[in-house]
């Protein structure tokens, strides 16, 4: 069992910056993640919206957030978390599959995870032909076309990418219109590689015994059933919270995001919520850095009044 | 790549961008060491090499598979932590 002053769950953007304010502040602090630093950054090709880089590529700006955290002496561990409890001593116990650490305060950082399409084929396909991230699989679909689902940001700015790495580019997407910022969608409408086939839903996935061959599609407006053919499908349709593991907990809404005020604490004392996981409007790199500033500062803040209140005590 | 002398070959597909191809490789390191009289280990890049990719079919990074005596037997198209990993191989063994 180790002890921290704080220990951060999550090794994002939000996460790194919340772990580089408290351990700036002297405090001794831990940042667990279950895979490598950086996030959902390192499933994103070029940023171009997080202020000082005109656009930078999204495992660039992860690794440059996490030497930063490494210089000021956050301790960086591996691990998956399961559970947190709360003892009589309001001290947090955070339970990893290979490790129990404590610590005064928790800084919740888990982030989202992308939202699966849930039609046939899905889960069979997955891995052969079926992604939810661009950069990882991309290079396998070189020669070839593939169909992206959605109309957001990810969508729109992933597509651009594969336009550069494939033959061919099918945005499928529900609605008449795209919810992308508009830089992203005159991009991608410029683009010979991208097209668009609007109103319609994919509600199977085909393939052979190795790989995807294609999609079935349904148009909502004349109510048709087609199939298309393609070598890939990149899905980027929304995403729900990492926050199953803090059900315990009772600090999320109903769709499972958890509810902090604009200090980013929730109701349970030492126990803070930043980034994608927590309720919000805007789930952007900066807002997760924003958040990471704000629960870190005041983790010291709390964790001083602990310590003052335990000298009184003695 | 070399022939297959031992009973079983592991080849792991990884690259340079993908975020669990980090968290696998130390798994691969340790699951090579653990089973070194038994298993060939392969690590190969699919950016640097897309005809093995091809060869495989193999379309997602990390992806995993396990030839006995030069047939696939298991393809895992995902991350796969250390014990599931090690109960497939001593199940092929
Ligand atoms: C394809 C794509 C493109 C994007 N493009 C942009 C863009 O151009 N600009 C922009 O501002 N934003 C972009 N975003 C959104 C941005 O990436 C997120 O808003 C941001 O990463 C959220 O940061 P976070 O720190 O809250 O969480 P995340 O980045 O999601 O990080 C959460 C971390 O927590 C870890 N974790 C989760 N559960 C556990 C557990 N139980 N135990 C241990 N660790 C755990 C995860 O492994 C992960 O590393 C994009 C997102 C995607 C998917």
């Amino acid at each position: 069992m180790r002890k921290y002053d704080v220990v951060v769950i999550g090794a994002g953007p939000g996460g790194m910056t919340a772990a580089l304010y408290a351990a700036r502040a002297n405090l001794n602090v831990a940042m667990l993640d279950r895979g490598i630093y950086g996030g959902q950054m390192n499933n994103t090709d070029d940023i171009e919206n997080y202020p000082g880089f005109t656009t930078i590529k999204g495992p660039e700006l992860g690794e440059k957030m996490y030497q930063g955290t490494v210089k000021a002496g956050v301790n960086f561990v591996y691990g998956d978390v399961q559970n947190v409890t709360v003892d009589d001593q309001q001290m947090k116990h955070i339970q990893t599959d290979s490790d129990e650490l404590v610590a005064s305060a928790v800084i919740i950082a888990t982030g989202s995870n992308n939202r699966k399409l849930g039609v046939p084929g899905e889960e069979k396909f997955s891995g052969k032909g079926v992604s939810y991230c661009a950069v990882c699989d991309g290079s396998f679909f070189k020669g070839k076309n593939v169909t992206v689902v959605g109309g957001g940001d990810s969508a729109i700015s992933e597509g651009l990418y594969l336009a550069n790495v494939t033959d061919g580019v099918n945005v499928i997407h529900r609605r008449d219109q795209l919810r992308a910022q508009k830089v992203l969608q005159n991009r991608a409408f410029d683009n010979d590689k991208i097209d668009f086939t609007w109103n319609t839903s994919v509600t199977e996935i085909l393939g052979d015994e190795n790989h995807v061959t294609g999609v079935k599609i349904h148009n909502n407006q004349v109510g048709d059933d087609t199939t298309l053919d393609t070598d890939g499908v990149f899905v980027y349709v929304g995403n729900f919270p990492n926050s199953q593991i803090f059900n315990n907990l009772n600090i999320t809404d109903q769709a499972g995001w958890i509810i902090t005020n604009d200090q980013m604490e929730t109701t349970i004392p030492g126990i803070y919520a930043i980034g994608d996981v927590r309720q919000k409007q805007l789930r952007q790199i900066t807002t997760a850095v924003g958040d990471g500033g704000i629960a870190g500062q005041n983790a010291f803040e709390y964790f001083e009044a602990i310590k003052h209140r335990q000298t009184v005590k003695d | 790549m070399s022939t297959i002398d031992k009973t079983l070959t592991l080849i792991n597909f990884e690259n340079n961008w993908c975020a669990q191809c980090y968290t696998q490789r130390p798994i691969i390191n340790k699951i090579s060491h653990d089973f070194n009289s038994y298993l060939n280990v392969r690590v190969v890049n699919s950016d640097a090499h897309p005809e093995l990719a091809k060869k495989y079919n193999v379309y997602s990074a990390p992806s995993t598979i396990l030839l006995r005596d030069g047939k696939i037997v298991e393809k895992i198209t995902r991350f796969i932590d250390q014990s599931q990993l090690t109960t497939l191989i001593k199940y092929y063994l």
